[in-house]
């Protein structure tokens, strides 16, 4: 089975400073070298602390950052070969979701139109009332009700707000959606039917997940396989059973022994 | 001095008078929609040496709580009822002046973001030796030595040299150590600590839980934790309250509490929260969205998002139902339903 997307050798530094002359003289090496692939209807998901460069490498993977050196194939097709416009055509497939939908929403618009957006640039629907009438079925799908469609943004709780950027990410059938931290900023109470979504739209869409956490105990739960960065590398990557019960990199270990246990009766950490 | 452990099982025999006792607490906030109880009838008790921790959604009142027993609400929030009882003397008939006097000699606060909680402009050892100053009698060169002690109880590396470097030059982790050795510098007897490891990863937040333990335990301090995360509080907190929509809905010792939640509220966390009992990989979600303080329902505030709902449950709030080892649910079926076991 070939994968639907693979990295190889995907490095990207930023300048930290620079001398008088504008030269770079310090640089931080956000992504190293990350060679990683994930398959048709998988969830990868990629941990580890702020910094780490998981954000960088989901950013990278969809080349809304172009990345220093390395290659992404997404469907077998080399992305740093496309075009401004073959991007454009090819991003239909590849959708990101990000932690705060509040900022991720525009609040002057009205959520159908947003969710309509993707709809006009790329030229999928003829006319308003196919356009109106594929949010409507969106909504439904993400658990929101059809009269939602002309409420903005402040109207919405956080987690309602999240199934609408989801609903956007869907607009154009993607297979592959980049979660950077997607329930971090919800309630508890609501973080479990947000995931839950994401989890039957993968059932029945096929979609590919790249989940982005730092949520080690949500991630154990969720996805297939797990890929651990620490400075930018990628120290670990397997099964999810695999790393959890038998890491083998020390920063692996050092990570899964902070995690605080659901359990009173084994406190690991002020044990 | 005392030391006592970390309880895994707060037992009723080592029973001490609280340090600090609310009973029947609200707290009203005027907003558009006019006045609001953020917080309702909230009874809590919190002894020496012990680590309660009060867990909740955003908006469910915790932080307000702890605002309220430190007389920091801010100016469209007052406490319209009930008591703040702390060593005998009831907060809420304190003055200003001599709540200022308790606030960081008796009672201490640490906050989420602890960049936030420093002042860019002054080096640290000085921002320490300032709460010394404020409560104790000494010297501007005393209070910097006493400073450079708590710094180095805190573990900070290097702290003489570091005492003079601005909050800017530090790690946040390091900066909430700093924050402990603010709050903890003229040893009060109660620490509350707003969310104090959410902002950072969780190696140093693990770090940091270890540190606040050892400290509590040299200084016999009461600790309420404010927090949402649950995982901390298995791992740190002896009892537990839960808080929902402003109402306390479940309290109890931690192994009560997590073994077997009598709250449905409780129960539907705990449950969401961890792996199905079937090995799929759908969470056991609870239904509905938090709502808002000012459309808290009528009846039980939990009641549109329960799966236990009667018809009982929308008329009228319920009671605090006593239950034993000290624990007690806020639900009227709490002696009807059951929940499986799960452990």
């Amino acid at each position: 089975m070939t994968a639907l997307l693979e990295t190889v050798g995907l490095s990207k530094s930023f300048p930290l400073d620079r001398n008088l002359l504008g030269r770079v003289t310090h640089h931080v090496q956000a992504v190293n070298h990350v060679s990683i692939s994930l398959d048709v209807g998988e969830t990868l998901a990629v941990v580890g602390e702020s910094g780490s460069g998981k954000s960088t490498l989901g950013r990278l993977m969809l080349r809304l950052i172009e990345p220093d050196a390395g290659s992404i194939r997404f469907q077998d097709v080399d992305l740093a070969t496309l075009g401004r416009s073959e991007m454009q055509v090819k991003r239909q497939e590849m959708q990101m979701i990000f932690q705060d939908p509040f900022s991720s929403l525009d609040p002057r618009m009205v959520i159908g139109e947003q969710i309509a957006e993707p709809l006009k640039v790329h030229h999928l629907v003829k006319g308003r009332d196919e356009r109106r009438a594929r949010v409507m079925d969106l909504l439904q799908q993400v658990g929101l009700r059809e009269h939602q469609f002309d409420r903005f943004p402040y109207e919405f709780s956080g987690g309602q707000l999240q199934r609408i950027a989801i609903a956007r990410a869907l607009t154009t059938d993607p297979k592959l959606i980049v979660c950077d931290e997607p329930v971090a900023a919800l309630d508890m109470s609501i973080r479990a039917q947000v995931i839950n979504l994401l989890h039957d739209l993968q059932d029945s869409r096929g979609i590919a997940l790249l989940f982005i956490s730092h949520d080690l105990s949500l991630v154990r739960m969720i996805a297939h396989r797990v890929a651990v960065m620490y400075q930018g590398e990628i120290v670990e990557t397997g099964p999810t059973a695999q790393i959890f019960e038998d890491p083998q990199h020390a920063y692996t270990k050092t990570l899964l022994s902070s995690i605080p246990v659901l359990d009173p009766r084994h406190r690991m950490l002020l044990a | 001095m005392a030391s006592p452990q970390l309880a895994q099982e707060a037992g009723p025999e080592v029973e001490r008078p609280p340090i600090l006792q609310i009973n029947g607490l609200v707290v009203e906030f005027k907003t558009g929609h006019g006045a609001v109880a953020v917080v309702e009838d909230l009874n809590l008790a919190l002894r020496s040496g012990e680590t309660l921790g009060l867990v909740g959604e955003s908006g469910s009142g915790k932080t307000t709580t702890g605002l309220a027993v430190l007389g920091l609400l801010p100016a469209n929030g007052c406490v319209s009822g009930g008591s703040i009882e702390f060593d005998g003397r009831d907060l809420l008939r304190e003055s200003p002046a001599s709540m200022r006097k308790i606030r960081g000699r008796d009672i201490a606060m640490i906050f989420q973001e602890p960049r936030r909680s420093l002042d860019p402009c002054f080096s640290i050892g000085d921002q320490v030796a300032e709460v010394i100053r404020a409560h104790q009698d000494v010297s501007r060169r005393e209070s910097f030595r006493l400073a450079l002690e708590m710094l180095d109880r805190v573990q900070i590396p290097n702290a003489a040299r570091r005492a003079h470097d601005y909050p800017h030059e530090f790690s946040g982790g390091q900066c909430q150590r700093v924050m402990l050795a603010i709050a903890l510098a003229c040893k009060p007897k109660i620490l509350i600590a707003d969310e104090p490891t959410t902002a950072l990863d969780v190696t140093v937040q693990a770090t940091i839980l270890r540190l606040l333990a050892d400290l509590q335990r040299e200084m016999d301090l009461a600790v309420l934790l404010i927090t949402h995360d649950l995982g901390v509080i298995a791992e740190t907190c002896d009892r537990v309250a839960v808080m929902y929509a402003g109402e306390v809905v479940e309290q109890g010792t931690t192994l009560d509490l997590f073994e077997s939640p009598r709250h449905p509220y409780t129960s539907g966390l705990l449950r969401s929260i961890k792996q199905p009992e079937d090995g799929g990989n759908r969470l056991n979600a609870i239904r509905g969205v938090v709502p808002a303080p000012h459309e808290f329902p009528s009846g039980c505030r939990f009641n549109p998002r329960c799966d236990f709902v009667v018809e009982a449950c929308r008329s009228a709030m319920p009671d605090m139902v006593e239950l034993d080892n000290g624990r007690v649910v806020r639900c009227i079926r709490v002696n009807e339903i059951t929940f499986e076991a799960d452990s």
